[in-house]
């Protein structure tokens, strides 16, 4: 049985003007511990998509379901994560990391510590007391993830989280969230516009085309490369031939609109 | 001479400017205001301004100690601040939790913003004299006219700032399941604060205005009621006598609130 399964999805938004078609017919299953990349041109729906999965809002057509119990009640094993931090300007370090705890009614002792047990982790443990402002971008994206991981979430969702931070705090961040989601088994989906991010962390590449959102194709990464860390993937001279085929189809995709 | 201590002189220099200039703003704003009291007091002398409309500040100053020993203007002053708190405080209060339910109530919004926009342009104090039939002539009618003045803005300035939470926060919320009155606690309401504390500075002005009125209308005590007194028995001496003490008190509750606005500014920024 498929951790995520994702059956016949379509979905639209509407305004009083028009209805305008985000995502068409799309059916999917994800294995538990899979690491699966969405990849599309903007419009392409993969931040719908994204959106659906963790229940924000109901798909016109199709379910959803996460080990067969629809995503509307799952919401204790999803995380996510955005394309900025969003840590709560107006609050500590500290309350920001807890706040899906004291959501979920699970603030305790336990919980607690082992919050700050990842805080320390990600050699943050001395920035508790603190408010966002006063941390650089890369820190707070990695507070950000402490805060998503904090609920211990079975599936993370990842929202282009790496867009907003410079190149270099990007490839390291990528590297910490590859290896935090292996050593705690995550599923995780990654939504990109990023070719080479897709290779890098993915066992699997899911390529959308735009208007309304299809899924186009689909890449699975080589054994070899999908254990690597993502920094080496890049590396590796297998990187350039998948990136290759894979910027070829995302061409002909633009040529076709 | 190193580049450490050539810094270090440049930036003593820097403050020692800085200082002179601040002391030159002070000097000359002194300055101001006793070429002014003096010219006053002057001109009222010479007549060359009616002493009996003008009044001068030895005269208001005379009527202050006056008023001052028989204990007056102390019992004036402190009833037309206590209105003032009141209306604001209710003001404020009010108008936050209107706005959270119609936030919380989006039908409830749609269906009252024609009436909300109408009430907003209408002048509020026309309304003073229903005030007094229906509540009575007292502090009450008073601290309703205050209330009524400013109300309405703060229940739309906050009403907007909870529309104009960020989405992306709201659906942080959301991701971990939280509900609607967690999206409030956490973070509609926490982010509106700063909007909240800028219209506590509207309302400041905004309920002396309605205080001041209120008292025109009815009151037997305020300083509303000195200011319609003197100019009923042509003390003009009384009148600005009242307007410098409603002077003080405002800027003392204006700085107040500004200083509480810095302290949160601090705090969340």
């Amino acid at each position: 049985m498929a951790f995520l399964t994702v059956d016949q999805l379509t979905h639209a938004y509407f305004s009083t003007d028009s209805a305008t078609m985000a995502l068409q017919d799309i059916s999917l299953e994800v294995q538990e511990g899979e690491f699966v990349s969405f990849l599309g041109p903007s419009g392409c729906g993969k931040t719908t998509l994204l959106s659906l999965i963790a229940g924000l809002f109901q798909p016109v057509i199709g379910t959803i379901s996460i080990r067969n119990e629809p995503v509307k009640q799952a919401y204790d094993q999803i995380g996510y994560m955005f394309q900025q931090d969003y840590l709560l300007p107006w609050k500590t370090i500290e309350a920001n990391i807890l706040l899906g705890l004291k959501i979920q009614g699970n603030l305790n002792d336990m919980s607690k510590a082992m919050t700050f047990e990842l805080l320390d982790h990600m050699n943050l443990g001395d920035t508790n007391k603190k408010y966002p402002h006063e941390l650089s971008g890369g820190m707070r994206q990695r507070i950000a993830l402490v805060r998503t991981l904090a609920t211990n979430p079975q599936l993370l969702l990842l929202d282009e989280p790496f867009s907003a931070l410079d190149h270099q705090t990007k490839l390291k961040l990528e590297n910490l969230v590859f290896t935090t989601l292996k050593e705690h088994q995550k599923t995780a989906l990654l939504v990109t516009h990023d070719i080479g991010e897709a290779i890098a962390m993915s066992d699997r590449v899911i390529v959308f085309s735009a208007n309304p959102g299809r899924i186009k194709s689909e890449y699975t990464i080589p054994e070899h490369l999908a254990k690597m860390e993502p920094f080496d993937v890049r590396n590796h001279e297998d990187f350039k031939d998948i990136f290759q085929m894979i910027w070829e189809e995302l061409n002909e995709l633009e040529d076709e609109d | 001479m190193s580049l450490k201590t050539k810094i270090d002189l440049a930036y003593e220099e820097f403050k020692q400017r800085e200082r002179k200039t601040k002391k030159q703003v002070f000097i000359t704003q002194l300055f101001m205001l006793f070429t002014f009291l003096g010219l006053w007091e002057i001109a009222s002398n010479k007549t060359l301004i009616d002493p009996l409309l003008f009044s001068s500040p030895s005269k208001i100053l005379n009527l202050f100690y006056v008023k001052i020993m028989d204990g007056s203007l102390i019992t004036h002053s402190v009833v037309t601040f206590g209105e003032t708190i009141a209306s604001f405080v209710i003001a404020t209060i009010l108008g936050t939790v209107v706005a959270a339910v119609l936030w919380w109530t989006p039908f409830v919004s749609k269906v009252s913003d024609p009436y909300l926009v109408v009430l907003n342009a209408m002048p509020k104090v026309a309304l003073g004299p229903i005030l007094i039939v229906a509540l009575g002539p007292g502090y009450l009618s008073i601290i309703a006219m205050g209330v009524l003045i400013s109300v309405i803005i703060t229940t739309l300035v906050v009403y907007s700032a909870f529309h104009e939470t960020n989405d992306n926060y709201i659906k942080v919320i959301q991701t971990f399941g939280g509900n609607k009155k967690q999206v409030f606690n956490e973070v509609v309401f926490p982010s509106a604060i700063p909007t909240i504390i800028s219209t506590l500075k509207v309302n400041v002005g905004l309920s002396w205005v309605g205080i001041i009125v209120g008292e025109f209308l009815v009151s037997k005590q305020g300083l509303g009621y000195l200011i319609i007194y003197g100019f009923q028995v042509f003390n003009f001496t009384l009148v600005l006598l009242s307007l410098l003490v409603i002077a003080v008190m405002a800027t003392i509750m204006y700085t107040g609130v500004g200083m509480l606005e810095n302290l949160l500014r601090k705090r969340q920024s």
